[in-house]
Formats: C-alpha cells, sequence, structure tokens
C-alpha cells in the first residue's frame, strides 16, 4: 500500500455520518454549524486583508496575513468535515489539518515575541498628544520667531531714525557753517552738500516706509528727490517730469542712483538755463538686454566738448561724483549736448534683490515710460 | 500775507538735539521770520508758546522726558492756537497716526530739505 492510496484511497474506511448512525439530527446540526463556522472563516480573513490594504500604513501587517492564512485553513477543515460525513475522505482532510497546524503553531510563535512590539505602538490617543505637543512647541517656536523679527524690525528703525536725525545733524551744522562764509560760491558748494545729504536721508525715509524695511520703489524716490531739487533750485520756470518704471531696489542700489540724479539735475538746473525757463525729464526705463536706463535730459543751452568748468570747483566736484558712482554701479555713461539738448544716459544693471519681478516688468516697463 | 509783511511771523523751534534746532532756527531766519525760542522737552515748550504765541512751532516727536512732540502740540493747540509742524525722524504708521492725534499743520521728516520747510511753514501761515 503506497503512502499515497494510504491517504487518498478511502477503502475500507467509513464515513463519519456512519459514526453518527446517520441520526438525521445529528448530521444535521454537525452539517449545519460546520457550514456556518465554515462560511465565517472565509468571510473573516477577506474582511482583515481588505482592512490591511486599506491601512498600508499599519506595522507588522505580515502578522495580519498569517492571521488570513490560519483562519482560512481552519475554515477548510470545517468544510472538510462536512464532506466526510458522507465521504471518508480522512487522509485529505488530515492533511489540511496539518497545513493548519503549522500555520497555527506559526502564528502563536510569532505571536508572543512581538507582543511587546505591538503594545509599544502608540496609540490614537497618544499620537492625538503628541501631535497637540509638536503643534505647541511649533506655535512656541513661531511666537518666538515673530518676536525676533519684531526686534528686528524695531532695531532697523531705529537705526534709520538715527541716521536720519544724525543726517539732520549735519544738515544744522552745514546750516551753520554757511551762516560763517561770506563767500558766494564757498556757500554754494555747502548749499550742494545739503542736497547731497538730503538724497541721502530721503534713500532712509523710504526704507522706513518700506513693509520689508530693506526695499521701496524707486519711482516716488526719484519723483521726490527730482521734485525737491527742481523746487528747491531756480525760480518756478523750471518744468520737470519724472517717469520711471516700479522698481524695487534696496539701499545699495538707491543711493548711488540717488546720488547720480541729484548730480545731474542740479547740473542742469545751474548751467542750462541762464534765461531761467526750460525743461528737465528723468527717466528711468528697461533696456531691451534687461539693463536698466537712467536718461536725465534738459532743452536748455548745451555745451561744446567738456562740461562746463566755470561754476568753480563745484562742477568738478559734481564730474568726480558721477564718474565714480558710474563705475560704482557697474554702469555706463554717455553725455551728449547741443543747443536745446543736453542728454545723459546712464546704463547699470538692474539689481539683484528680486529677480522674481524682473521678467514681469520688462514689458509693462516699456509702456510706462513710452 | 500781508500781516506777515508787518510784523514779523514768530516761530518756535522744539527739539533736543541742539545742532538740529540751531539749523532749523537759523533757516527760519533765513524764510525772514523770527525765532522766539527753542525748547528741549514738551513742557518747556508749552511755557514757551504761552509767553511768545508764536504763530508757527516746529516741532520733534522726540523730546527729552517722559512727554512727546505730541503732548506738547495738544498743550499748545489748546491754550495758544499756533500751527505745529511736526518734525520727524520716524516714518512709520505707528508714529504718523500718533502725530495725527493733533491737527498738525504739517508733518516733515528728517531730514527736511529747505524747500520742504518753506512750503510747509508758508502752508501753515496761509490757513
Amino acid at each position: 500500500m503506497s503512502l499515497l492510496d494510504w491517504l487518498l484511497n478511502p477503502t475500507g474506511l467509513t464515513p463519519h455520518g456512519f459514526c453518527l448512525s446517520w441520526a438525521p439530527g445529528l448530521v444535521a446540526l454537525h452539517a449545519g454549524s460546520d457550514v456556518v463556522i465554515g462560511l465565517a472563516y472565509l468571510s473573516i480573513p477577506l474582511a482583515i486583508a481588505a482592512f490591511v490594504k486599506m491601512r498600508p500604513d499599519i506595522k507588522y501587517s505580515w502578522v495580519a496575513y498569517l492571521f488570513v492564512a490560519f483562519i482560512l485553513a481552519c475554515g477548510t477543515t470545517h468544510l472538510m468535515a462536512i464532506l466526510t460525513l458522507w465521504v471518508p475522505a480522512y487522509g485529505i482532510e488530515g492533511l489540511i489539518k496539518l497545513v493548519t497546524a503549522i500555520l497555527s503553531i506559526a502564528t502563536a510563535a510569532l505571536l508572543w515575541p512581538l507582543l511587546p512590539k505591538i503594545a509599544a505602538l502608540p496609540s490614537a490617543a497618544e499620537l492625538e498628544r503628541r501631535v497637540e505637543e509638536r503643534t505647541a512647541e511649533l506655535a512656541r517656536v513661531v511666537e518666538e520667531q515673530q518676536v525676533t523679527l519684531a526686534q528686528r524690525d524695531l532695531l532697523l528703525r531705529e537705526v534709520y531714525h538715527r541716521v536720519k536725525n544724525n543726517l539732520q545733524m549735519v544738515d544744522g551744522l552745514l546750516v551753520m557753517q554757511s551762516r560763517q562764509i561770506t563767500d558766494p560760491d564757498a556757500r554754494k558748494a555747502l548749499r550742494g552738500l545739503r542736497d547731497r545729504i538730503f538724497a541721502l536721508g530721503l534713500v532712509h525715509q523710504q526704507l522706513m516706509s518700506s513693509s520689508d524695511l530693506k526695499t521701496f520703489d524707486i519711482a516716488p524716490f526719484l519723483s521726490e528727490l527730482s521734485g525737491n531739487i527742481v523746487d528747491g533750485g531756480a525760480g518756478g520756470g523750471v518744468a520737470l517730469s519724472v517717469e520711471a518704471i516700479p522698481l524695487d531696489v534696496d539701499l545699495d542700489f538707491a543711493i548711488p542712483l540717488g546720488l547720480l540724479v541729484n548730480e545731474l539735475v542740479t547740473n542742469s538746473l545751474k548751467h542750462a538755463f541762464p534765461d531761467g525757463g526750460g525743461e528737465i525729464e528723468v527717466n528711468l526705463s528697461r533696456a531691451d538686454g534687461g539693463d536698466l536706463l537712467l536718461v536725465v535730459a534738459d532743452n536748455g543751452k548745451g555745451y561744446d566738448g567738456e562740461p562746463p568748468r566755470s561754476g568753480g570747483p563745484k562742477v568738478a566736484l559734481g564730474s568726480t561724483i558721477i564718474k565714480g558712482l558710474v563705475a560704482q554701479m557697474e554702469g555706463t555713461i554717455m553725455v551728449e549736448s547741443k543747443p536745446g539738448l543736453t542728454r545723459s544716459e546712464i546704463r547699470v544693471a538692474a539689481p539683484q534683490t528680486v529677480p522674481a519681478t524682473a521678467p514681469m516688468t520688462g514689458p509693462m516697463a516699456g509702456q510706462v515710460a513710452a | 500775507m500781508n500781516a506777515v509783511t508787518l510784523r514779523k511771523s514768530t516761530v518756535l523751534v522744539v527739539d533736543d538735539e541742539f545742532l538740529i534746532a540751531e539749523g532749523l532756527c537759523l533757516q527760519v531766519e533765513d524764510m525772514d521770520m523770527a525765532v522766539c525760542g527753542t525748547a528741549t522737552n514738551a513742557d518747556e515748550a508749552v511755557a514757551l508758546a504761552m509767553m511768545h504765541r508764536p504763530e508757527v512751532v516746529l516741532m520733534d516727536m522726540r523730546l527729552r522726558g517722559e512727554k512727546d512732540g505730541v503732548d506738547a502740540a495738544l498743550a499748545i493747540h489748546a491754550e495758544v492756537g499756533s500751527k505745529v509742524i511736526f518734525i520727524t525722524g520716524s516714518r512709520e504708521q505707528s508714529t504718523i497716526a500718533r502725530i495725527y492725534e493733533d491737527h498738525p499743520a504739517g508733518v516733515l521728516f528728517k531730514p527736511v530739505s529747505d524747500r520742504q520747510l518753506r512750503m510747509a511753514i508758508a502752508t501753515a501761515l496761509e490757513e
């Protein structure tokens, strides 16, 4: 008798129902219960498997699959028990029980060492508590940073305030000094210094009223600066027009540019209009390559060759300042002058403070400047 | 403006920094007006204003002592009715809001140019 026969050949064996003397009540009780248990044991592992599928984040999910396997095996033994009521397939039933036994003992053996690990997994309430703790911690950090930022803002404002106050003191000194001086050229020179100091102060005023205390729009700054020079200079005969693209700039860009505008507009005012009347134009636009173009032009008498030096040291100083600041900004300057048009064009690279807005202001800038 | 030419308008300068106050005084004199005094704190400013009844007060915001320029300006406004032009180093919103608790005839930001000062005083006197 081969092993296969021994397992699969039921010859000579009696079905389980025979042991129950085919008592209908007992057969029905066994068969009915095993049907229900078998179906339930098919359903439960399917539900467990579906659950594990839905929650891939669950740790130790392989344990769940062990449960799935051994419950399925258990279910099958109960279905086999129904079969063996009528068919003595005890060999196959035994084999299925063997598989169930291996799966069950493996699950049982693996479960105990796993127990402390599973027990250590944080509960939902614990997780909730930790989230709250972390949230509170984050809120505290954010609050601290806000306080730090506010302190930084306060400090910056205080510094700008001091700078402006000091510039006002320098202005006071210059006013006092110019009272002591009778030489008209020297007084003019002091006047020029006051204008330059005002240009510096104006930059700090813009910074102080900007929201980030670092950058500000250059357009209103240029208007205020040029307007102050023209209105403070000669009589009311000079008309000024200022057009500038909106452009966020910082201190390092605004100071040399502001001082350049100051020098150029002052030059026009001083030299272009001996008869008093005329027009001065200040224009900041974007060139094709993305560079910035600052143009200061007037429709005055113009000059030939070198800029006039007759005004004494003031003019020479102005030229030095212009040359030096253009070099500092790594830019170039082109000056043309004839009767009716004196035009200085300064080309500098756009500041890098806010590169994100640069492509956006490009086409718009053309329209504004046109 | 005729009254102005008949009698020199008087101006009170309030600033706790000597160099700033002196510079402002000289500029006021250059505009053909008379400085009736300089004060470095709010109480002194009110006392001088009551004594001299100036047409215009140039008022710094930050002053020596507890009270600031707005405290002084409110008192001067109530007692004398002078036009008060604020000259402040701060261009931030809280300071501006504080200034407008008074009825400023003008607000100037340091450093103040000649032209700004002249225009502010002219506007204050015309009102």
